[in-house]
């Protein structure tokens, strides 16, 4: 069991589907384009346990970051699929299961870890954009000793390429 | 008290000296996250003369320095509080503040934006916004 980081393309679908189908939770998660079959069950395994049980402790997590991001290109992630005024309302009181993480300090260390280029498949170097690294490190900020590591949805061909993340890309 | 937002210049005198109070020259300062992560990425990228080891244990020694301990430099963050009281036009979320929901605007300066937006429950007042702006402005080229 583990938590999830969606990054900024995740949670334009997650949301869309938050205020649309999913209906905050009560309905299921499906997946889309940005959301992935596995990212989909991984989200709706952890609403099942925090309405079952109350020892449950993994979270669906969004960076402050992904929702800055998803503010810049509104139109372009959202399509008319909800309104601010809903956004307002999630970020004023989200749902115990929905984690919005902070940029802050903490992330320092995990995003010094992360390497500036990514060796792809081609043997090619590509820039790994920091936008991206705070995702990651995001990711890698929510891993304790000992226990599974954080899941993180990502379609981004860069990221799914770091060795700190590659097993844990779904 | 007034706060003052830190130009380049005085990072480089902060990561220098960061017990050193008396590099605040009297002032107050106010930093947001997006500056030191900035300070990281372009010693990653090899686009500053320290290597990244070396700018790694200057942060570190900076955030547990006296500046930072005794607050002469703040480091602004982007939680889920200051998020919702900054990137809405108003209160009523109707619109997404107009400074930050712009794609042409890069990521560092919207994350800055957010972080520095004056409002009633911040109470350190336009300037640092002000300042960031204007120094930006001036500085297309660190992609501020």
């Amino acid at each position: 069991m583990a938590d999830i980081v969606l990054d900024t393309d995740g949670l334009a679908d997650f949301l869309a589907q938050y205020f649309g189908p999913a209906n905050r939770g009560v309905g299921r998660f499906m997946e889309s384009e940005w959301l992935s079959h596995r990212a989909a069950q991984e989200i709706n395994r952890i609403v099942d346990f925090f309405r079952l049980d109350d020892w449950a402790k993994d979270h669906v997590i969004a960076s402050t970051f992904a929702f800055m991001e998803i503010a810049r290109k509104w139109d372009q992630l959202i399509q008319g699929r909800f309104r601010p005024y809903q956004l307002r309302a999630l970020l004023n009181d989200p749902d115990e299961w929905f984690f919005i993480a902070s940029v802050d300090t903490s992330l320092i260390e995990f995003f010094y870890q992360l390497p500036a280029t990514v060796m792809m498949e081609g043997g090619n170097a590509e820039k790994l954009e920091w936008t991206d690294a705070v995702h990651v490190a995001t990711a890698l900020s929510r891993n304790e000793p000992g226990l599974p590591h954080c899941r993180l949805r990502t379609r981004d061909t860069r990221i799914v390429r770091i060795e700190l993340v590659a097993n844990d890309c779904v | 008290m007034g706060f003052r937002y830190p130009t380049w210049d005085d990072w480089e005198r902060f990561l220098e000296s960061p017990n050193d109070i008396d590099a605040a020259r009297g002032e107050f300062f106010l930093g947001t996250i997006a500056d030191v992560l900035q300070l990281i990425e372009e010693a990653k990228k090899g686009a500053v003369s320290v290597s990244l080891a070396e700018r790694m244990q200057h942060i570190r020694a900076l955030l547990n320095g006296s500046l930072v301990v005794r607050y002469l430099l703040r480091i602004l963050e982007l939680d889920q509080q200051a998020l919702l009281e900054a990137v809405f036009e108003d209160p009523s979320g109707q619109e997404l503040w107009s400074e930050v929901a712009n794609k042409d605007t890069r990521p560092w300066r919207t994350l800055r934006r957010l972080v520095l937006r004056d409002h009633d429950n911040r109470g350190f007042g336009d300037q640092p916004y002000r300042e960031m702006e204007a120094f930006f402005a001036e500085e297309p080229g660190r992609n501020g």
